[in-house]
């Protein structure tokens, strides 16, 4: 899936969150996006996935403009994401959290066919013995998991994950290592954002890094990290663990 | 005892009734976020309709015109909300909450007063499902009160079915719980809105059906009903569906042994209502979230 993003600014009263941001992601790169905090990355994130609308310039998903698309019909074009805050269904077992995505997207297929897919990511995941067992039970991590899993339901061919390794215990970070190496190899496009720099530098084959609304850089890691613009943005957070 | 036994069973057979009406209300509020003040006007018109043809066509089956009052109540709720509510969910209106109390009381008003000037001021009793009355346990129950007892109790666990087993009601559930999180999933909370509202007023117009011939039907037949239901959702506990079930069958129980064991028989019904606010109002103090109120998250 190729995705090209023309000038995109957003506003939201007076404070400018996306500045002219341009760039295509093509086929199935794995991209990490970084910045300081408040630099735009779950505002880009949430503008490519359609819950908010762009002020300015236009997104195009396989050459067509989706900017102005809903969130579930940008869904149902291939494109899947994770919130950083985890927004599981609490009230919906494992299962059902699993299946209610796919019945969203591909509502055609049969019910026990989705069931088996559910409960091979499920034990992918780990989590097959869970499968029962209500959203709200789950830990914080096992919650992330659970939206990891409702994302290969649909099949996307773009996935956005927003802080996918944050409070995240060292053992399922492993599991969420694994599956985004597992899923990109199967072809599918990856934009991890990330405070971990540890993690996004190993995985990712390309950074971008966005500050105070503007991409700022925009290639290999290694190259990257060495840009002045880069070093600038990060020495000018106290907390940010920029290596 | 008996009379106990009596008491219990005229309390679950209305609580049945009132946790019906509750749970269309329920289902609006959990999906839409709106209180619908014209909630008991769809139950008014359902009775209406319900009237309206069996009146006109007198050797149609009573039971007929209950789904096509639910129907019909359904209809409408589908229009009114792609017309008047669809608008605050597409971020069309400044100030939503407010914009969907105008909204829905001026609807209700709308609707009172076009029955009013098309049907009259005067109650009107559609024909009966039964005549007479049931012994039930050696307890008599008026036939058409058991009548839209039972009917209730199918509609409620046919609901709880579709809501539970179905993709629709899964769907209706994910965004009840979380709009954003239904929405980069697939779900078109667009739909979802219309489907929600269609099918709580459809239940509302069904409860005004099947208690017509209990209770006569009048413009402002629903203002009771509809209270009674704001009741009822909030101390079931706002937007859960068990709540809904069990807050109606508790003020159904309430009232009715309330009035059955009020010291002064001659006034015991003038205060039928008031025993289940007292309920209301001591479960709000000791639990303020209700029965199976939800946690904020």
């Amino acid at each position: 899936m190729n995705l090209e993003i023309h000038d995109v600014s957003k506003n939201f009263g007076g404070i400018q969150a996306l500045s002219g941001v341009s760039l295509s992601v093509e086929g199935d790169e794995l991209i990490g996006l970084i910045g300081p905090n408040g630099s735009g990355k779950t505002t880009l994130v949430n503008t490519i996935g359609g819950i908010y609308a762009p002020d300015r310039g236009e997104i195009f998903l396989d050459d067509r403009p989706v900017g102005r698309l809903k969130p579930n019909q940008v869904a149902k074009l291939g494109v899947g994401r994770t919130f950083q805050v985890t927004r599981a269904f609490r009230r919906m077992t494992v299962m059902e959290n699993m299946l209610v995505p796919a019945f969203a997207v591909t509502p055609d297929k049969r019910r026990r066919e989705l069931e088996a897919r559910a409960q091979e990511v499920l034990e992918f995941l780990t989590m097959d013995h869970l499968r029962n067992d209500y959203g709200r039970s789950l830990s914080g991590g096992q919650q992330k998991l659970l939206e990891l899993g409702q994302l290969l339901m649909t099949d996307p061919g773009l996935i956005l994950l927003d802080e996918p390794f944050a409070g995240v215990h060292p053992k399922l970070m492993e599991t969420i290592f694994e599956y985004i190496t597992t899923v990109h190899a199967e072809g599918k496009a990856f934009i991890i954002i990330s405070h971990d720099m540890s993690s996004i530098f190993t995985l990712s084959q390309r950074l971008l890094v966005l500050h105070n609304g503007e991409l700022i850089a925009d290639g290999p890691p290694d190259e990257v990290k060495q840009e002045p613009q880069v070093i600038e943005a990060y020495l000018g957070e106290e907390d940010e663990e920029y290596v | 005892m008996d009379y106990f036994l009596s008491l219990t069973t005229t309390g679950l057979v209305m609580g049945i009734i009132y946790a019906l009406m509750a749970l269309g209300l329920t289902l609006i509020f959990s999906i839409l976020s709106v209180i619908n003040f014209a909630h008991g006007e769809f139950y008014m018109l359902g009775g209406y309709v319900s009237y309206f043809l069996l009146s006109t066509f007198t050797k149609l089956n009573p039971f007929l015109a209950i789904p096509v009052a639910g129907l019909a109540a359904a209809l409408l709720g589908i229009v009114v909300e792609r017309l008047f509510l669809r608008p605050m969910h597409q971020g069309q209106i400044e100030r939503p909450d407010e914009y969907a109390i105008l909204i829905t009381f001026g609807l209700s008003f709308f609707f009172q007063n076009l029955v009013l000037a098309v049907f009259g001021p005067y109650p009107h009793r559609p024909t009966s499902f039964f005549s007479g009355a049931v012994s039930l346990g050696g307890m008599r129950i008026g036939a058409d009160r058991l009548t839209a007892s039972v009917i209730s109790l199918l509609l409620l666990a046919t609901l709880l079915v579709v809501i539970n087993r179905t993709w629709i009601g899964k769907a209706l559930r994910a965004v009840s719980q979380d709009k954003d999180a239904a929405a980069v999933v697939g779900i078109n909370s667009l739909w979802m809105n219309t489907i929600a509202f269609g099918l709580g007023v459809g239940l509302a117009g069904v409860a005004g059906a099947v208690l017509a011939p209990t209770f006569s039907v009048a413009p402002d037949v629903g203002a009771v009903p509809a209270i009674r239901s704001y009741i009822i959702i909030v101390l079931g506990g706002m937007g859960s569906i068990p709540g809904s079930i069990l807050g109606g069958l508790t003020i159904g129980l309430v009232e009715s042994l309330g009035a059955g064991y009020f010291p002064d028989p001659s006034r015991a019904l003038t205060y039928k209502t008031v025993f289940g606010l007292v309920i209301f109002a001591l479960v709000l103090l000791f639990r303020p979230r209700g029965f199976f109120g939800r946690e904020e998250t």
